[in-house]
């Protein structure tokens, strides 16, 4: 025990003692010993029962400190006007209290928290569909308080880069701020890099920049398209949609977002099939799109659709129901 | 063999009841429901249905708690709501139009629900809130419209059918009837419209809108109503009124639906598609300007935001 005190000792003063063939035989380290030990072999540590010496034991203490019973037992009173238990009884509220507190009875909760949804606020939806060597992305135009409509020409879809776009269906005020901020970040991007971004980048950038914000989540599910060049040289049509807080869903046919989603799902899984040339493509998810918004009541008043290939993006206004 | 006389012997709904009971065995089993639903004997032993409440000892506070009403939106039961329906007086009779959207939640349900129920000849009902609600009591109201012409020889007013139906849901106050109904006919005192809801108000009145819409309908109905209008213009205005809130309210849309009632009864004007309306107006009917009703479509190339062609 003695000589393992020593050999602190002698690395705080810096006094060597030990002989130097002795460090040259000793083994050499990528890890760093722990500066209570020789080596890092486990072994070193046996037989060392350190909470047994006195000397050092108090720092390896396993249990908690109980005084003995002569420094219990005359320990000064309390500076306290009050008993223990008037402290207790001043602390804790009227049971009743906390429960209403903590636990809101459902009827209570409508009195103090206004009911609708932040997701609902606004309405709007968007989809996104894969076709061969191409995509198409679509949005509804409608923004709305909910149940009254403000705007038929509200977009929620945008260009990221010549071949990538976002639809960004949500809270209209984060639509506005979450744009501006992947241009900057893609700005950003372009500066440090000096290129575009892929797709697939593109996709964790937006996932990571929605996880930043986990516990004050954008209240907006962004769905993007675009198309992606392999490293044979190849164009790959590529769709990806995020939930709020950014798990993202690669899909290999369609992806839908908004207070329409549930409509959308319904008429795609009917619709869609694979390797749809452009003009098809179109037809679909504008199809797709204007049916799903006719079944909800706050998606519509008109629509949009973005048809990307590999040399051209063609943007389309539909004519949609206006009520 | 007396048993089988008694069988048939009558023709009246006493047989049977007489038969029931026999099938059912003793009379205490029967219950009250058979006399008051659809599905037993109709409503031969009493005056009023009768309805099975919640087993417990206050039913009223019970269903109050559990059930839509404008106190508190958050409860359990949602019934469909979101409407817009409107109905006005004038010179040449009552005007009744309405949408025909249904909405569970943000679910648009049905785009073709009529909204207008048809009491008799001369009775109109316009339906907001609980669809079956609606539904079941104005049809039931008549039957009672037809009782009172068999007993008392002549038609019911609208005033006495309206108040009907009133003390009617009145007495089942608080339980989660839901309904905001315009009563609309021609009676003895020329056009009338009352306005009865759940709630037990009854209004009599020249101009009414109700539902989730009625604000966007009123302001249109206000700017362009006049006691003097002619049937044309009167047929236009309901028909532009029900637009606006088709097209501003989310939960109302799809069509118009467009009632006229004159001095021999109501007549059905026509079904309007409000998206139709909206970009190619009603198209070759009276009254109408000619051209869409959508902002968008009337001030193409007339607006700053909007300029004409090549500026």
């Amino acid at each position: 025990m003695s000589s393992i005190v020593n050999n602190i000792k002698d690395k705080v003063t810096g006094k060597d003692n030990s002989s130097k063939q002795n460090q040259e035989s000793e083994q050499t380290f990528t890890i760093q010993p722990h500066p209570a030990q020789k080596t890092n072999d486990p072994r070193d540590l046996q037989g060392n029962n350190f909470a047994a010496d006195p000397k050092v034991g108090a720092f390896h203490a396993r249990e908690p400190y109980i005084p003995p019973p002569e420094i219990k037992n005359n320990l000064p009173p309390a500076q306290c006007t009050r008993s223990r238990e008037e402290r207790t009884r001043a602390l804790v509220l009227h049971p009743s209290t906390v429960l209403s507190v903590h636990h809101f009875p459902p009827r209570q909760a409508s009195r103090y928290l206004p009911n609708m949804s932040i997701m609902e606020y606004n309405g709007g939806s968007v989809i996104a569909m894969v076709g061969k060597e191409c995509v198409a992305i679509a949005s509804d135009l409608r923004l709305g308080n909910q149940a009254l409509g403000i705007s038929s020409n509200f977009q929620k879809i945008f260009p990221m880069t010549d071949r990538i776009y976002l639809g960004l269906p949500g809270l209209a005020t984060d639509v506005t701020t979450l744009k501006e901020t992947f241009r900057y970040r893609l700005n950003m991007y372009k500066i440090k890099e000096e290129r575009e971004i892929e797709p697939q980048t593109f996709a964790h950038l937006v996932s990571s920049t929605l996880y930043e914000r986990r516990f004050a989540p954008w209240f907006i599910e962004p769905v993007m398209a675009g198309i992606e060049k392999t490293p044979s040289g190849a164009y790959k049509p590529f769709i990806a949609a995020t939930d709020l807080i950014g798990c993202i869903n690669f899909a290999k046919d369609f992806v839908v977002a908004g207070t329409a989603s549930t409509k959308l799902f319904g008429v795609a899984e009917g619709l869609w099939e694979p390797d749809l040339e452009p003009e098809d493509l179109f037809e679909t998810c504008a199809q797709t799109l204007l049916n799903a918004v006719d079944r909800d009541a706050y998606s519509g008043w008109g629509a949009e659709v973005y048809l990307i290939t590999k040399d051209k993006v063609i943007k389309r206004t539909l004519k949609g129901r206006m009520d | 063999m007396n048993s089988f006389l008694t069988r048939y012997s009558s023709t009246t709904p006493e047989a049977y009841i007489r038969k029931a009971k026999e099938l059912y065995g003793e009379d205490d089993d029967i219950s009250e429901m058979i006399w008051g639903s659809a599905g037993g004997f109709g409503n031969l032993a009493k005056g009023v249905p009768t309805f099975k409440v919640p087993a417990v000892p206050d039913p009223t506070s019970f269903l109050r708690m559990h059930t839509d009403d404008h106190a508190d939106p958050s409860c359990r039961i949602k019934i469909k709501h979101g409407t817009t329906t409107l109905a006005f007086r004038y010179q040449g009779g009552v005007i009744v139009a309405v949408d025909s959207r249904a909405t569970a939640g943000s679910y648009v349900a049905s785009g073709t629900v009529k909204k207008v129920i048809e009491i008799n000849p001369y009775l109109l009902g316009t339906m907001a809130g609980g669809a079956a609600d609606c539904q079941y009591w104005e049809t039931y109201l008549g039957m009672q419209c037809r009782l009172h012409e068999l007993r008392n020889r002549e038609r019911i007013s609208v005033a006495a059918a309206s108040k009907y139906l009133s003390n009617l849901v009145y007495s089942y106050k608080g339980m989660g009837l839901s309904m905001g109904t315009m009563i609309c006919g021609w009676d003895k005192t020329g056009p009338a419209i009352f306005y009865v809801d759940s709630d037990g108000t009854r209004l009599k009145g020249d101009l009414f809108s109700v539902g989730s819409g009625s604000t966007f309908a009123y302001g249109v109905l206000d700017q362009g109503y006049r006691w003097d209008l002619t049937d044309a213009e009167a047929q236009e205005l309901g028909r532009r009124s029900i637009y606006a809130a088709g097209h501003r309210d989310a939960f109302s849309g799809n069509t118009v639906n467009l009632y006229h009632v004159k001095q021999d009864g109501w007549q059905f004007i026509g079904n309007y598609d409000i998206s139709e309306l909206h970009y190619n107006g009603p198209g070759d009917v009276p009254g109408a300007p000619g051209g869409g009703y959508g902002y968008d479509v009337r001030v193409a190339g007339r607006t700053s935001a909007n300029a004409p062609e090549g500026q």
